[in-house]
């Protein structure tokens, strides 16, 4: 598959769990360690994915 | 003291804005775009102050002390959704460069074949920008007054920002509101956080401070939670954003202004690092504001009033305040700036005849003030909600992202089908804020992408697209692609 599709897949797929999981499976957890540290979780891994991704810029 | 304060952050920002100033900036490309020599740690930090304005220690605190933990995950998918830029800007970056594109509309225009696609989509972001810049100031009145009790009139704070904006912006174009945005974002994500560590800290650490929300206030830690974030309210106020990098012009700029790939890749990764822990401090600032001081009148006065509390050392509340001012500047000067180069090369340079790029300077510099009075004048309305007012903005800003794509992914895009889609949805977007009825309860941002995404296909379809061109631009760019992840 096309390097860039294939990274833009994961992205979207965590950025859909993003939208999904909190309004979900955490409604109920009111807790540090529900939605507010599932969404800090998901951004790091948008973050490193990105860094992964852009490694290969201006070589 | 304030004033003395304000006094110190205005002669610091004015000798950097100097200091910034090198050669001289006698062409579009020099003093918009510094030469697209911006090297990657600067276009980071001044990406990051451009896009993280008053909005973030005001609204988006206010937001999470009203809704709760919801805050964060909508700023936080806004800033995954910074991805974008990882796949349009080097497509950005290879055009500006082979083409000489100074703003995105320029880009647009050319692309598509028409000058009217540049024309009417730089009308649109200017009907949109200006009240976002308007709100931005007013974000400052609002925070001077709760700060000052009074002090500081609402008119005065309003008045020092939008001068302050001006002559950022112009002592060297670019140059000039890139190093005071570096300043600005440094001195902000440092203090912003410092005092945030204190402040949680105060309220008895990191397991006090969620024990307390944990047992006292549970529903600020889900969503739909106490039920302001509905999952209708959050997508509404999500997908604007989500675009955001693309679709406002002051930040898509951004992505031909970087001396290199490299560069580029800098900016991008050292605003998500930024973001991230920007948007942490802001969110767990309003939490503060809710465990401290649980039923103020409105979520906009939730920083104010922390800042004005015995949790927050005075001197940093006064070095926050300041900050939280320069942050609102920082994301105005670059809005001045890049509607005035869209205005300049876009509308100026389309409409007149024998326009040339001397020509077009002189129109942008002489456009600067006036859409800043414009602003200001804006801001003398005094409009309420912040926070809902500037993703109202970036709603309507939305009407030019299927366009975007259609430039570099889709071959049969046409002019009529942006210009169509552009219009109709933007008179949509303009129609609901205003009356404030969204038809089946769906927010502006969600009828705006969805409509002009129909509308710029269908219409596509049924026109002529410009082939000879789209062929050229694409297999161009798609060349440089290949080329980047030629390992791959």
């Amino acid at each position: 598959m096309n390097f860039e599709l294939k990274w833009a897949l994961i992205i979207l797929f965590v950025i859909l769990l993003s939208f999904f999981v909190p309004f979900t499976l955490l409604t109920n957890l009111a807790t540090w360690n529900g939605s507010f540290l599932f969404w800090i979780l998901m951004t790091i891994v948008v973050i490193v994915s990105n860094y992964y991704f852009t490694k290969d810029w201006g070589k | 003291m304030v004033w003395l304060g304000i006094a110190i952050y205005i002669i610091i920002a004015i000798v950097v804005a100097f200091l910034s100033r090198s050669g001289k900036q006698t062409t579009m490309e020099s003093y918009f775009l510094g030469d697209r020599k911006l090297g990657g740690f600067v276009s980071a930090l001044s990406y990051s102050a451009t896009t993280y304005s008053a909005f973030m220690l005001v609204g988006l605190a206010g937001l999470t002390y009203a809704g709760g933990v919801g805050a964060l995950g909508f700023e936080l998918i806004y800033l995954m959704g910074v991805s974008l830029v990882a796949f349009f800007g080097p497509r950005f970056w290879f055009a500006g460069k082979k083409y000489g594109y100074v703003t995105p509309y320029e880009m647009l225009g050319d692309r598509y074949q028409s000058k009217s696609v540049s024309v009417i989509i730089a009308f649109a972001s200017c009907i949109f920008l200006i009240p976002y810049s308007a709100v931005q100031l007013s974000g400052i009145g609002y925070l001077l007054v709760g700060m000052t009790d009074g002090g500081i009139t609402y008119t005065t704070g309003v008045l020092i920002a939008t001068i302050l904006a001006i002559i950022f912006s112009y002592v060297a174009g670019i140059r000039s509101v890139a190093w005071t945005d570096s300043l600005q974002a440094l001195f902000m994500i440092i203090t912003a956080t410092t005092v945030v560590l204190i402040i949680v800290y105060r309220l008895g650490g990191f397991a006090g401070f969620f024990g307390t929300l944990e047992s006292e206030m549970p529903d600020l830690l889900t969503v739909p939670g106490n039920g302001y974030f509905n999952i209708w309210t959050f997508l509404g106020l999500t997908i604007p954003w989500f675009f955001f990098s693309i679709s406002n012009p002051q930040v898509s700029q951004r992505m031909f202004m970087p001396n290199s790939l490299g560069g580029l890749r800098k900016m991008i990764m050292g605003f998500m690092f930024f973001g991230f822990i920007y948007t942490l401090v802001a969110v767990i600032w309003g939490f503060s504001s809710a465990i401290a001081f649980p039923g103020l009148e409105t979520a906009d006065l939730a920083t104010p009033t922390l800042l004005a509390s015995d949790l927050v050392p005075p001197v940093l509340a006064l070095i926050v305040m300041i900050g939280i001012m320069a942050a609102a500047i920082s994301t105005i000067d670059s809005i001045l700036l890049t509607l005035s180069s869209v205005f300049a090369r876009d509308v100026f340079g389309n409409v007149s005849k024998g326009s040339n790029d001397k020509l077009q300077l002189l129109v942008g510099k002489i456009v600067i003030p006036v859409i800043a009075v414009l602003a200001y004048l804006f801001a003398q309305m005094e409009m309420n909600l912040i926070a809902v007012l500037s993703v109202a903005s970036s709603a309507g800003l939305l009407v030019t992202v299927p366009a975007l794509f259609g430039t570099f992914f889709w071959k049969r895009g046409t002019a009529t089908g942006v210009n169509a889609s552009v219009i109709v949805t933007g008179l949509l977007v303009i129609y609901i804020e205003l009356s404030g009825n969204k038809p089946f309860g769906i927010a502006s941002g969600i009828w705006a992408i969805t409509l002009s995404t129909i509308i710029f296909i269908i219409v596509s379809l049924m026109t002529k697209a410009p082939k000879e061109k789209a062929n050229e631009f694409l297999s161009s760019i798609n060349s440089e692609m290949k080329s980047v992840y030629k390992n791959r």
